[in-house]
């Protein structure tokens, strides 16, 4: 990864977009590429983008996330994905795993959750709280 | 015509007279006494007279003495019939009265009709007139016959009076017999005495069937006894029992020419009977050797068949009593087993009726629960929801509020950020407990396993740094404590949550204890964890209610009131109970009844005190980070980096590659403890090398399935 990651968001939510920009834009080595409100053209978007890393709502209208998630993985981007979801269990993080993601967050455990778990992804450790997951 | 007078004191014995000769074709003239018979003598001057001896009146000598002395009809021949009495004295007396004929009762017909035909062929120059000089004088002769007669008779009379009251008693005997068995014993006795007869012998058939079933002998007479067939064979053989008759056998030389068995020969005079009664025949009485018997006594054969006929009736009525006794006996049988049958019926009824109850009791719970848990699922969607965007905003008001405070300090709205902050901080928690109750937690625990030893160590720094001070907090486990079927994290909110509320108890008096004790039960099958504080206790109205959701006792700012539905509803899901015991004044305890893991005692190490290293090498990186963290979870040390040439591996994780075959055969050797676990396709040198599978792919879920079961079957989450 170079000395800057480029952060693209995926979320219907305008709010939470804002306040995920508001975190990206409080970290010098994090920069805001973007947000998109479904995940129809992530792939597409991705290409012309170029971030190095998506935060992957999953409750989204439009295309199914981990569809658009396992196209992105096969298109053979470097961009790495990580989910941030308000939902959480095992049965979704073994689908994270399996579709190609890097992390998954829970957007209840707040803001610094976010920001550790893009670093962790910085250091190609997978970034998942798996107490916090049952 | 000619005519026959017949003169007979007994009717029966005249018309037998009048029957016979009525073929002959005289006519038959009739009297019932000697004076009768001389007067129908005087008018009818009869051809012959064919009179009895004894008759009442007149007798037979004194009529016909009368007869000859009158001229007219002093010629008339006379034939005597009588009774077996002293009968020389009779012959004599009949040949002074001028009777040449005298015959001797029982007579044949033949012999009578004989006797008439030499009477008659005589005449009336044959009768002689007496003569009062021939020898004794006929009227003393005539008194000694009658006196022998009479005497004769009269001790025939006792003879027969004894034998008819052993025949009484014999009887009185039977009446109160009634087992068939001793019953012919008892006849076989007394009817020897009766018959005056050495040897009895009854054979008798069964009362159904034709099974020969009793065989009773009275005598001495080995040889006899020891052919038991006798009655019934000489029954057969004189054809006694078709005729329904008693037969008596007085000669040997009769039971040659009835062609009988020689055994026989010895018991001469003898009667056989057949037992008749109106139902059926039963079989055979036989009176063998019968003591000084004339050919002409006919009284045997009556009294042998009286005495058949009796003992036919007794063995018939004694076989229907043991009949009778026996339905009797299976009846009562079959009414002890009808009460008993009814008494079961009863019983089962009961317990039906029990079961009937306990299953709507059931039923009723089951409904009550469907309710509730139809009302928790509507909840629940709604929780999901509400949860779902309550994080959604959340999650902004946080981030926002974060670079708020990055912007540096400003004393007036500093107070206003703290606020705000504090009640976001509570609708996190609101949320969170929204979140939890959405939470499908049969889904999210899984096979999920926690060691209750390493729990402790993680869970007791949270809580007493959770506690007020003066609140003192105090953990006993039972050494070896099994490990638990739940995921840490629900236990530790639910102990959370249960040493949360009995600090808020406590609070208000500031000082008390919470004990935290785990002990193994039922078979190690369960876990007990009791979570015990000295505090106020709780009325029966609250700890009815306390499970029920967004109840609570406190200010609602500090409570959502969810805290204990949640305990409730993550410790029924993974097959748990709860139970609260508490009273006013005697504190509270909880005590969480936990599925324990089997055989989980086994793992000795703790894992917290030395984890055991693992080298992780998988060619792709990302799922060589997922195996990392899955790893860690785990119990696992990773150390960054570490190949299996690391000396203090214990286990290696890695992907069925060709080219890694010889590092680990190399790892194998170089630890005998070591371990391989392995994924992707196996090969036959990879199987070789005993390693544990982690499934065919390289896929995520599956491994991290794999190494779940792997810890299970273990006993303990690490695979090492």
């Amino acid at each position: 990864m170079s000395a800057t990651t480029r952060i693209l968001c995926v979320d219907d939510s305008a709010a939470v977009a804002d306040a995920v920009r508001c975190l990206i834009e409080s970290q010098p080595d994090l920069q805001w590429v973007g947000h998109l409100q479904t995940a129809d053209e992530l792939v597409s978007e991705a290409e012309r983008l170029r971030p190095d890393l998506v935060l992957l709502d999953l409750d989204l209208p439009g295309r199914p996330a981990f569809d658009a998630l396992a196209a992105l993985v096969r298109s053979e981007s470097n961009t790495r994905v990580i989910i941030l979801s308000g939902f959480m269990s095992d049965a979704l993080v073994d689908r994270a795993f399996d579709a190609g993601a890097w992390g998954y967050v829970n957007k209840n455990d707040g803001p610094k959750a976010i920001i550790s778990a893009i670093r962790r992804v910085q250091k190609d450790e997978f970034a998942l709280d798996l107490t916090a997951a049952g | 015509m000619r005519s026959v007078l017949v003169v007979d004191d007994r009717l029966s014995n005249r018309e037998y007279l009048v029957a016979l000769l009525g073929s002959t074709g005289f006519e038959v003239l009739q009297a019932s006494d000697g004076a009768q018979a001389l007067e129908i003598a005087r008018t009818h001057s009869p051809s012959l007279v064919i009179a009895d001896i004894l008759m009442p009146t007149m007798d037979g000598y004194q009529f016909v003495r009368q007869l000859r002395r009158d001229p007219q009809h002093a010629g008339t021949p006379v034939i005597f019939i009588s009774g077996q009495y002293a009968e020389h004295e009779a012959r004599t007396l009949a040949e002074r009265c001028g009777v040449s004929e005298l015959l001797v009762k029982p007579v044949e017909p033949q012999a009578i009709l004989a006797a008439i035909e030499r009477a008659m062929s005589c005449g009336r120059e044959v009768a002689t007139p007496p003569t009062q000089a021939q020898g004794e004088p006929f009227e003393r002769l005539h008194r000694r016959l009658l006196i022998d007669t009479l005497a004769q008779k009269a001790e025939e009379l006792e003879a027969t009076n004894r034998r008819l009251a052993a025949l009484v008693a014999l009887c009185r005997q039977l009446a109160v017999e009634h087992e068939a068995k001793r019953l012919v014993q008892v006849f076989c006795g007394a009817a020897a005495e009766i018959m005056g007869a050495r040897y009895v012998m009854v054979a008798l058939r069964d009362v159904v069937g034709s099974d020969l079933r009793h065989i009773v002998a009275s005598g001495h007479d080995d040889g006899m006894v020891a052919s038991i067939s006798t009655p019934m064979a000489a029954m057969s053989a004189l054809r006694v029992e078709s005729s329904g008759k008693p037969l008596a056998i007085m000669t040997a030389e009769d039971v040659i020419a009835e062609a009988m068995a020689p055994a026989f020969l010895q018991q001469t005079p003898f009667v056989v009977a057949p037992v008749v009664t109106a139902v059926r025949s039963y079989g055979a009485l036989f009176f063998g050797q019968l003591v000084g018997r004339r050919p002409s006594d006919s009284s045997d054969q009556e009294f042998a068949a009286m005495l058949a006929a009796q003992l036919g009736i007794a063995y018939e009525n004694a076989a229907r009593y043991e009949q009778v006794h026996r339905h009797s006996e299976d009846l009562q049988l079959e009414v002890g087993e009808r009460r008993r049958a009814q008494e079961e019926a009863r019983q089962l009824t009961e317990e039906l009726e029990c079961r009937v109850e306990e299953r709507t009791r059931a039923l009723e719970a089951t409904h009550q629960q469907l309710r509730l848990s139809e009302r928790m699922a509507s909840l629940g969607t709604l929780c999901a929801g509400l949860g779902h965007d309550m994080g959604n905003l959340l999650l902004p008001i946080r981030a926002h509020l974060d670079t708020i405070g990055r912007m540096g300090p400003n004393p007036e709205i500093a107070p206003h950020l703290t606020a705000i902050t504090e009640c976001v901080g509570y609708l996190q928690l609101l949320t969170n407990g929204l979140r939890m109750l959405s939470y499908d937690t049969r889904e999210a625990e899984g096979d999920a396993v926690t060691d209750l030893e390493s729990w402790r160590g993680e869970i007791m720094p949270l809580l007493t740094s959770a506690l007020p001070g003066g609140i003192r907090l105090e953990c006993r486990f039972d050494k070896r404590i099994p490990s638990v079927r739940m995921s840490r994290q629900t236990l530790s909110q639910a102990v959370f949550n249960i040493v949360n509320n009995a600090a808020d108890a406590l609070r208000s008096r500031g000082t008390g204890s919470i004990v935290i004790t785990a002990t193994s039960g039922d078979g190690d099958n369960t876990v007990s964890l009791q979570i015990v504080d000295d505090g106020p206790g709780m009325s029966e109205d609250v700890r009815a209610r306390v499970l029920d959701p967004f109840f609570t006792t406190k200010r609602r700012a500090f409570s959502t009131g969810l805290g204990m539905t949640l305990v409730h509803s993550a410790i029924k899901k993974v097959g748990g109970s709860i139970e609260i015991d508490s009273a006013p004044g005697r504190g509270t305890t909880v005590i969480l009844l936990l599925p324990a893991v089997a055989g989980a005692e086994d793992s000795e190490t703790p894992l917290v005190e030395s984890k055991p290293i693992a080298a992780i090498s998988f060619r792709d990186q990302r799922t060589q980070a997922i195996m990392t963290k899955l790893l860690q979870s785990m119990g696992y040390d990773t150390k960054p980096g570490a190949g299996p040439d690391h000396e203090r591996a214990a286990i290696w994780f890695t992907e069925a590659d060709a080219g890694r075959l010889d590092a680990a055969r190399n790892f194998l050797q170089s630890r005998p403890n070591g371990r391989i676990a392995v994924a992707g396709a196996l090969d036959e040198d990879w199987r070789r090398l005993g390693a544990v599978h982690l499934g065919d792919t390289l896929r995520p879920s599956e491994i991290r399935t794999r190494l779940r079961e792997f810890a299970l079957s273990n006993g303990s989450q690490c695979p090492a």
